[in-house]
C-alpha cells in the first residue's frame, strides 16, 4: 500500500471506442470508452421450424420474444426471448444463431487521475491513493461507498442481517464470509464484496463453467484479500480498509469475462487519496 | 539470428559480474539464478517480462548491471499462433499442429471455437487470444470470413498485417483472403488428406514467419546482438541431451506444469529424429478440456473433483479443506508449501492433471508411443519446485504415469535443462535424479491372501564394491540406497516365468543405473495401481510408498519444528514418521 502515484489499468472490451487521450485529466464520471459492450449470441434451434419476430436493427427489451418455434409437431409454440435490452444486430447465413447487441454502454473512470497511456484494449490511468491487492476475485470495475458487515455464522443470520441498504455499495467484511453472503448481496444489488477469506468449494459451485454464475457473471465484484479457508484481514489491510468506511472506493476483478487464478492482473481495491 | 552457441562463447565460463553477464528474460527467468549458483555461467539476473521483449538498455538500467550482456530470451516475445479449423479441434489434430507450432519456436495461443457460425464469438475469441499468426486448417467463407475482415480492419493490422497461413486442401483454399486489407495471406502448398496434415511443409513456412516476427520484435527492442532463444527447439535439445545422459533405449517424457507444455521424445541419437516427435500434450489437454474436443464426451471442467483429489492425498482430509488448499495453491503458484498437507494437495493436483494427460494420450496416440514404457521421466516446471521435496515430486510422477520396467525419475524444477540447451553448455548437468523405480510389466497385484512369493530378486553392485540384494515382493515396497553421483550395476532376476522387467518374460535384466536421492525403489504395487476403498488402508498404503522414498516423515518433522518454534502456529496433521 502506498500513496505514491499508482497505475490503474482499465480494460476496454473489443468493439468499444476510446474517448480519452494520453495526458487527459479524468474525474470519476469521465467516460473512458463507449460502445456496444454487451453482446450476446442466442442459439436458434436446428431446422427451419421457427419464425423470427424481429429483423436486424430492431430494438428489443429484455424478456421480449425474438423468435417463435413450433414444438410437438405444431401442437405447441415456444418463444425465444431476448436476454438483454438492446438491438438485434444480425442473424447468420445458416440461421442457427442471432447476435443481440446491448444498449450503448459507457465505461467511466470511477477515480480521479490522469490518463497515462491508451492502447487497443486498455487505458492506463495514473491515480493517487492506496491499493490493496486480492489473491482472487472476479467482476468488472465498480466504485461505491464502503459498507462494513460483521462475520455471520449461519445462513439465516445472513438473510436477517443483509438487506437493501447494501445496494450500490462496496461491502467489506474483515473476516471469513459464508457463501450465502455473495448470493444475498447479488439479490440486493451490492456493487462489490471485499472480504478476507471464504470457502472455495461452494464458491466454485457458483462460478464454475457449469455453475449458475459462470466466471462470476450476475454476482457482485469480488475481491478476496487473504485467501481461502478461515482467515482474518492482516493488520495493514484491516487498518486501511477500516479507515475507508463510508468513503467511495474502487474495486475490480482481474479480467472482464474470465477467471484468473494466478495474476497478474490481480483483483484490487483502490482507496483514492 | 546467431546461434545460442555464439552467445555462450561470448560469455565464457570464467567471466565475472560487471564484465559479462547472462540475463534470462521471460517465463524461465528464475532459472538464471539457479544456473548462476551452479557455476555454469558468470552471472545471472532475473527479469520476468510477461511475454514482451524488453529493451536491453532499460532492463540493464533497472537491474543496475554493467558490462557486456548475453541475453537469453526464454519464451519472451515468442510469437503466438492461433489454430482454426475443425481438424484442429480433433485431439490428434491439435497434437500435430501444436507440435508443429512448438518446433518452430512459437507458442500455441489456442484453437478457435468449432462453432464459429456466430460471428461475434469468432471475433471475440480472436481479440482475446491476440495471435501473431493465424493458422487455418480448413477453408473460410460466409459470416466467418466477413467477421475476420472486420477484425483485420483494426488500425494495428493495417499497419502491420496479420500473417494467415492456410494449410488445407488446395481446391478449397480461401483465395479471397489475398485481397483482405490487414492480411498477409500465405497459402501453404500442401494437400491435406483426411486425418493427416503434411506438417513438414507447414513447418517450413511457419519457421520463416516466426523467425521474421521474432527478429522484428527483437530489433524493435534494440538488441545490439541477437539473443539466444529458448522454446520448442531448446526443449528438443534438452531432451536429446537428457537421452545422451541417460543412455539410449526406451523413451523420455518431459512433463511440465499444467499450464505449460509437455514434450515426448522417443530415444534417438540425432536431433532431427527427436525433433519430429515433440508434441504439446499440455496444449491438447487444455484445449480439449476447455472447448470440448470432437470425438469424446465433454469433460465437466478442468477443476478435478475434490473426492478424486482426496484419494490421492496420503492424509485424512475433508473435501472443504482440500478445496481451500487447492485454491490457495492455484492463486499462489510460486509460493512454497505451508505444510505437509498443502504439499500433498499440490502433488495431488499435479498428479490429477498428469493422469488426465495420460488418459488422453492413451486414447489418441497409443500404440505408437506408450508413456508407461519410459526409461527416464523428468518433471520440469515450478509446480514441482512448489512441492518442497523432489522425492514428493517423483512420487506424484510415479503414481500418475505408473511406469513399468526400470525407470529413472529426475526433477528439474527450474528448467535448467532448457537454459543449458539454449546456451549449448558442453557438459550439461541434467536434472536432479531422485529415484530408480523397478516394477514388472503386466504384473497385477492379486487380492487373495498369502500372495507373498517374490516377483524378483534385485541385486545392486555399487562402485564401492558393496553388493545388496532384496526381494521384490508383491504388495510391498522396499528400497536400496545408491547415493547421488554414483553409478551402480543393477540385476533383476525374475522368480516367476511370466514376470518381465523389459528383458523378456522370465529373463534377467541387467544394466547400469544412476545414483539418486531415494536410491532404487522396489515397487511391488503392481500395475495398474489400485487404490483401496477403505480410507484408512488407502492412507496407510500411500504413506508406505512415501516412506520408501523417505519423504513424508521429513516433511512432517519440518512442520513440527516450525510449530515448536512458534507456539501459536497451527499444528500439522497427526501421524508419526514413516522412516
Amino acid at each position: 500500500m502506498t500513496r505514491e502515484p499508482l497505475t490503474l489499468v482499465r480494460l476496454i472490451p473489443p468493439g468499444a471506442t476510446v474517448e480519452v487521450a494520453a495526458g487527459d485529466h479524468v474525474e470519476p464520471e469521465t467516460v473512458l470508452a463507449t460502445g456496444h459492450l454487451d453482446r450476446k449470441v442466442l442459439r436458434l434451434p436446428a431446422g427451419d421450424n421457427f419464425e423470427l419476430l424481429k429483423k436486424p436493427g430492431d430494438p428489443v427489451k429484455k424478456g421480449e420474444a425474438v423468435a417463435v418455434m413450433e414444438e410437438l409437431f405444431g401442437l405447441g409454440l415456444r418463444e425465444l426471448v431476448s436476454p438483454c435490452d438492446g438491438v438485434m444486430e444480425s442473424v447468420n447465413a445458416r440461421r442457427t444463431a442471432l447476435v443481440l447487441t446491448g444498449s450503448d454502454a459507457k465505461i467511466r473512470a470511477l477515480v480521479r487521475g490522469r490518463v497515462e497511456a491508451v492502447e487497443d484494449s486498455e487505458v492506463r490511468l495514473q491515480v493517487r491513493g492506496e491499493r490493496i491487492r486480492g489473491w482472487f476475485g472476479f467482476g468488472r470495475a465498480v466504485a461505491g461507498e464502503v459498507y462494513r458487515i460483521h462475520e455471520f455464522f449461519t445462513p439465516s443470520e445472513v438473510r436477517r442481517r443483509i438487506g437493501p441498504e447494501v445496494a450500490g455499495r462496496v461491502v467489506l467484511c474483515a473476516s471469513f464470509v459464508l457463501p450465502e453472503v455473495i448470493t444475498t448481496l447479488a439479490r440486493y444489488g451490492a456493487a462489490a464484496l471485499v472480504c478476507a477469506s471464504l470457502d472455495f468449494a461452494p464458491l466454485w459451485d457458483l462460478i464454475s463453467p457449469t455453475g449458475p454464475h459462470p466466471a462470476g457473471r450476475g454476482l457482485p465484484t469480488l475481491v478476496v484479500v487473504e485467501g481461502f479457508g478461515v482467515h482474518g484481514l492482516g493488520p495493514e489491510a484491516a487498518g486501511t480498509l477500516g479507515a475507508a468506511e463510508g468513503r467511495v472506493v474502487y474495486a475490480a476483478g482481474p479480467a472482464l469475462d474470465r477467471l484468473v487464478f494466478a495474476g497478474p492482473p490481480y483483483a484490487e481495491v483502490l482507496i483514492p487519496g | 539470428m546467431a546461434t545460442s552457441a555464439e552467445n555462450a562463447g561470448t560469455a565464457g565460463p570464467g567471466g565475472r559480474r560487471g564484465e559479462d553477464y547472462v540475463l534470462v528474460l521471460g517465463q524461465a527467468a528464475m532459472t538464471a539464478l539457479r544456473v548462476t549458483r551452479d557455476g555454469l555461467e558468470p552471472a545471472g539476473a532475473v527479469a520476468p517480462t510477461g511475454g514482451r521483449v524488453p529493451s536491453p538498455a532499460r532492463v540493464a538500467e533497472d537491474l543496475a548491471l554493467e558490462g557486456d550482456p548475453v541475453f537469453i530470451l526464454a519464451g519472451a516475445g515468442s510469437p503466438r499462433v492461433t489454430v482454426d479449423g475443425r481438424y484442429a479441434l480433433n485431439p490428434a489434430g491439435i497434437k500435430a499442429t501444436a507440435a508443429t507450432v512448438l518446433r518452430t519456436g512459437a507458442v500455441p495461443a489456442g484453437p478457435l471455437p468449432s462453432e464459429t457460425a456466430a460471428a461475434d464469438v469468432f471475433v471475440h475469441e480472436l481479440a482475446r487470444q491476440r495471435p501473431d499468426v493465424l493458422l487455418l486448417t480448413q477453408t473460410m467463407a460466409g459470416d466467418k470470413l466477413r467477421s475476420l475482415a472486420r477484425f483485420l480492419e483494426t488500425p494495428s493490422f493495417l499497419e502491420c498485417p496479420l500473417p494467415i497461413v492456410y494449410s488445407g486442401r488446395d481446391t478449397l483454399a480461401p483465395k479471397t483472403l489475398e485481397n483482405l486489407p490487414g492480411c498477409r495471406y500465405e497459402p501453404a502448398p500442401v494437400t491435406a488428406t483426411s486425418g493427416k496434415v503434411d506438417t513438414r511443409t507447414l513447418e517450413r513456412l511457419l519457421t520463416g514467419l516466426v523467425q521474421d516476427l521474432t527478429d522484428a520484435a527483437v530489433s524493435r527492442a534494440g538488441f545490439g546482438r541477437p539473443p539466444a532463444m529458448t522454446m520448442g527447439r531448446a526443449a528438443v535439445a534438452a531432451a536429446v541431451g537428457l537421452i545422451r545422459l541417460a543412455g539410449p533405449g526406451g523413451a523420455c517424457l518431459i512433463a511440465a506444469e499444467p499450464a505449460e507444455v509437455a514434450a515426448f521424445v522417443p530415444a534417438a541419437d540425432t536431433i532431427d529424429a527427436a525433433s519430429t516427435s515433440v508434441t504439446g500434450t499440455g496444449t491438447v489437454e487444455l484445449c480439449a478440456t476447455g472447448r470440448g474436443g470432437a470425438g469424446g464426451p465433454r469433460p465437466a471442467g478442468w477443476m478435478p473433483a475434490w473426492e478424486d483429489l482426496i484419494n490421492r492425498i496420503p492424509l485424512h482430509s475433508e473435501a472443504g479443506n482440500v478445496a481451500n488448499k487447492v485454491a490457495d495453491v492455484l492463486v499462489r503458484p510460486w509460493a512454497g508449501p505451508a505444510g505437509p498437507e498443502e504439499a500433498c494437495v499440490a502433488a495431488a493436483l499435479i498428479e490429477d492433471v498428469l493422469c488426465r494427460l495420460i488418459a488422453r494420450w492413451d486414447s489418441t496416440v497409443r500404440p505408437e508411443t506408450n508413456p508407461r514404457h519410459c526409461r527416464v521421466i523428468v518433471g520440469t516446471g515450478l509446480g514441482f519446485w512448489r512441492l518442497g521435496d523432489p522425492r514428493l515430486a517423483a512420487a506424484c510422477l510415479l503414481d500418475a504415469l505408473q511406469p513399468v520396467g526400470v525407470t529413472t525419475v529426475g526433477i528439474d524444477p527450474w528448467g535448467r535443462m532448457l537454459v543449458e540447451a539454449a546456451v549449448n553448455v558442453p557438459r550439461p548437468l541434467g536434472p536432479d535424479w531422485v529415484a530408480t523405480c523397478v516394477s514388472p510389466l503386466r504384473a497385477r497385484l492379486e487380492p487373495r491372501n498369502g500372495d507373498s512369493d517374490p516377483w524378483a530378486i534385485v541385486t545392486v553392485l555399487r562402485s564401492t564394491g558393496q553388493t545388496t540384494a532384496r526381494r521384490l515382493v508383491p504388495g510391498r515396497i522396499g528400497s536400496i540406497h545408491v547415493p547421488p553421483g554414483e553409478k551402480a550395476e543393477l540385476t533383476i532376476e525374475p522368480c516367476l516365468r511370466h514376470i518381465d522387467f523389459g528383458a523378456g518374460p522370465g529373463k534377467t535384466w541387467r544394466g547400469r543405473v544412476n545414483g539418486s536421492l531415494a536410491g532404487v525403489i522396489l515397487d511391488g504395487r503392481g500395475r495398474p495401481l489400485e487404490t483401496p476403498a477403505d480410507p484408512v488402508l488407502r492412507v496407510t498404503k500411500q504413506r508406505e510408498f512415501l516412506a520408501a522414498l523417505g519423504v513424508l516423515g521429513e516433511l512432517e518433522g519440518r512442520a513440527r519444528k516450525v510449530a515448536r518454534r512458534s507456539p501459536g502456529a497451527a499444528r500439522g496433521p497427526r501421524g508419526g514418521s514413516q522412516d
